[in-house]
């Protein structure tokens, strides 16, 4: 079963916890500070990550921005995303896109732990 | 009784439509601004908490523990803070959303009730009566509802140790007052409290602190939900907040009958 996860924020804490939070459930965490960065790990990766949990407001490239750009690529992708932001619109926006799913901030530990879990569970890892 | 005691003076308030002026367009702008950036730090914070509260508590440190429970109490005041912020900020733009479902006040009641308590256990929250009925509406504004007037009858009545709340239902509305015995609202105030940014107490005194977006907020879902809000308060004394809400609104509306597990959204007009 397909255990790693790429977090892709700009927030260094944000990032930084959700790591943590993730790791302590025994999942394989890699992260990436903007969408660019994301795009280059996914293109160049042998395999996708099971779970990408995704910030949408970054420098350069950001989360619809790379939510395109991999529907684009192969559309299966998206069903791993799951988009994290505290902007409504942004969430509706890519909601229609066809990510997995997204979360609101803020959010509880418990809720993203399980929305994790799901999304692994049915996804194709 | 206390109530005898009280020279009650009733104020009924007509709510209307607001026009906003430069400064207030500015102020609504900064809320949204300042709403959206705090959501993030707000996250982080509970993740960490909630976090630190799991391993602490596998690892038995239970001292830890209970302090942890106090910070998240301080988080979810924050959080509760930053949504009156977002939703009197989407409220002027008609953005805000409001969810149609069946909802059992008493339940929502009692649950706001026992949050406030938790976050201020040196009052005591009597809650009596109940709704022998369903109300059509949304659930979790109409628990903001409960949550800012409990929250204010505590606020401003830091001498006392009781709030009373009354719920009831007749065939047309159900009416829930909110009482405090705390230092009451000046006479002059009263007409103005549901206004938005409008402070009873000068803010520059510093002895309640306050944004005054509450009432205001309070008052708009009400009104949202078809109701009505009253006041009556005597110097020193205390206030009692009146809420009426219709049942019949759903029937004029011409709307169906929503199951208790079926949401439909509607924006503000």
């Amino acid at each position: 079963m397909n255990k790693h996860i790429l977090v892709v924020d700009d927030d260094a804490q944000m990032q930084s916890m959700l790591q943590v939070v993730l790791e302590s459930e025994a999942y394989v965490v890699d992260t990436a500070s903007d969408g660019l960065i994301a795009l280059d790990k996914l293109m160049h990766q042998q395999a996708m990550p099971g779970v990408i949990l995704l910030d949408m407001h970054m420098p350069r490239l950001d989360g619809l921005q790379l939510i395109e750009a991999l529907r684009q690529h192969e559309e299966a992708w998206l069903d791993s995303i799951i988009v994290i932001s505290e902007d409504m619109n942004a969430l509706q926006q890519a909601s229609r896109l066809g990510v997995r799913c997204c979360l609101a901030k803020p959010f509880e530990l418990e809720t993203l732990l399980e929305l994790v879990f799901n999304c692994r569970e049915s996804g194709r890892g | 009784m206390i109530e005898n005691e009280m020279r009650l003076e009733r104020q009924h308030m007509v709510l209307d439509t607001f026009v906003r002026t430069e400064p207030e367009q500015w102020r609504d702008n900064f809320l949204s601004m300042a709403g959206h950036e705090l959501r993030t730090p707000l996250t982080v914070l509970k993740l960490q908490t909630q976090y630190l509260n799991k391993h602490l508590t596998r690892q038995g440190l239970y001292d830890c523990v209970a302090i942890l429970a106090q910070m998240e109490v301080q988080i979810q005041k924050l959080e509760r803070l930053n949504r009156d912020l977002l939703n009197v900020s989407n409220m002027q733009t008609g953005r805000l959303e409001y969810v149609q479902e069946s909802v059992d006040l008493n339940k929502v009641l009692r649950e706001s009730a026992e949050v406030m308590h938790q976050m201020h256990s040196r009052h005591t929250i009597v809650v009596r009566g109940a709704a022998t009925t369903y109300l059509i509406g949304d659930k979790d504004r109409l628990g903001q509802v409960f949550i800012n007037l409990l929250s204010n009858a505590i606020k401003y009545s830091p001498l006392a140790d009781t709030v009373e709340v009354d719920i009831h239902s007749s065939a047309e509305a159900i009416t829930i007052s909110v009482r405090d015995y705390g230092i009451g609202i000046p006479q002059e105030q009263r007409e103005h409290i549901f206004e938005r940014f409008y402070r009873a107490v000068d803010p520059s005194t510093k002895a309640f602190s306050g944004l005054g977006i509450g009432l205001y907020l309070v008052a708009e879902i009400i009104k949202h939900h078809g109701g009505m809000i009253t006041v009556e308060s005597a110097m020193g004394k205390g206030s009692t907040f009146h809420v009426a809400l219709p049942l019949t609104r759903q029937r004029e509306l011409g709307e169906r009958e929503y199951p208790a597990d079926t949401k439909a959204r509607s924006h503000t007009a």
